[in-house]
């Protein structure tokens, strides 16, 4: 969406006109939605986090600075919500006898097999879980629908714009790397089956 | 500047993504719901502090810490609570300093919670469901009152 369309929504969601609110949703909770998943927070935190995202948008609709901006804001609130949850998940998930650390150690994300269609749709989903976990936040951010502008991909994962471009192209390389092998599947799974046995 | 491959791959992460991880429809709800929860002309007292991100590693290794405290400020007034966990439900002790007398009121996404308020500015109250929320409260001025709400935090 255009910037001036945002502020638009935003200066008629702020003069009361209920129909600005919806459209205003309908073009960020994408972005919202995968902002948090970026940051691996569970189901039931990234509910918290979307949800609080919204409310600290409506609790600041009259203050907001610049509302041609609200899409970065609300990246930026993402972010920090998704950091917020994260960081005391972390601390919860500690036990007395393990040392976790706590930012490195990364939430799996469930994949239901049963959504999976094709052959192709697994080897994406495996793949990705093997790139670094800025590469997998980026990816996932990017991947929002609709797509999140760099000024907004920026914010959301505090990364300077000039090296979005540069490190979308490298972690789209790698991923497309760790796709090659996926034709050689059947010798993949052999070997794996051997490291059973060898057990 | 992008190339096709890269895009052509993007695109189908795209699609994926919105196939395996899709927005729940009950958040998109929640959003589009959120609106309600406006209160112009009310002063938002931010939060100040959060117990739950002291970096006091060693309160974690002792055991579990059930009582989370938050702190908001808005000018000369404060909101002091604590959180305690029940399973998915959470107790609620606070106080408004100075103390507000005119209705205070717990709010979540899925209602409100009036709560009755001592002449210390101390109330309590239990089953407040897990997530978003937020003191609302009126606090008597000359000629009148403000409403004064806390930042949003998930509980």
């Amino acid at each position: 969406m255009a910037p001036d369309l945002a502020g638009d929504l935003v200066r008629r969601a702020r003069a009361g006109d209920t129909t600005a609110w919806p459209d205003l949703v309908e073009r960020y909770t994408g972005m919202v939605w995968a902002i948090v998943r970026g940051y691996r927070l569970a189901d039931g935190d990234a509910a918290d986090a979307v949800q609080t995202t919204w409310l600290r948008l409506v609790e600041h609709l009259d203050r907001i600075m610049e509302p041609d901006r609200v899409g970065t804001w609300l990246a930026t609130t993402a972010r920090n919500e998704a950091l917020r949850l994260r960081r005391i998940a972390g601390r919860h998930v500690l036990v007395e006898d393990v040392d976790i650390d706590v930012m490195g150690t990364p939430v799996p994300v469930e994949i239901d097999s049963a959504l999976l269609r094709e052959e192709r749709d697994t080897a994406v989903a495996r793949a990705l879980t093997g790139l670094s976990e800025r590469c997998q936040a980026l990816l996932r951010v990017l991947s929002a629908d609709p797509p999140p502008s760099y000024d907004e991909v920026s914010a959301a994962l505090a990364m300077p714009v000039g090296s979005i471009g540069p490190t979308r192209a490298r972690c789209l390389g790698k991923l497309r790397e760790a796709l090659a092998p996926a034709g050689a599947a059947g010798l993949f799974e052999e070997k794996e089956l051997g490291d059973v046995e060898r057990r | 500047m992008s190339n096709a491959a890269d895009d052509s791959l993007m695109a189908e992460l795209s699609t994926l993504t919105g196939r395996t991880d899709p927005l729940p429809a009950s958040l998109r709800s929640a959003a589009l719901g959120a609106i309600a929860f406006r209160t112009p002309g009310a002063h938002v007292a931010d939060l100040t502090h959060d117990s739950a991100l002291d970096d006091s590693r060693g309160s974690v290794r002792s055991g579990a810490a059930t009582q989370r405290l938050l702190a908001f400020e808005a000018g000369d007034l404060s909101i002091e609570v604590e959180v305690e966990r029940s399973g998915t439900a959470r107790r609620i002790v606070g106080q408004v300093v100075p103390p507000a007398r005119l209705g205070v009121v717990i709010r979540h996404p899925r209602g409100e919670i009036p709560v009755a308020v001592d002449e210390l500015g101390r109330f309590a109250v239990g089953g407040v469901p897990a997530g978003p929320v937020s003191v609302r409260c009126e606090v008597p001025r000359p000629g009148g009152a403000d409403e004064v709400v806390t930042a949003w935090v998930p509980i």
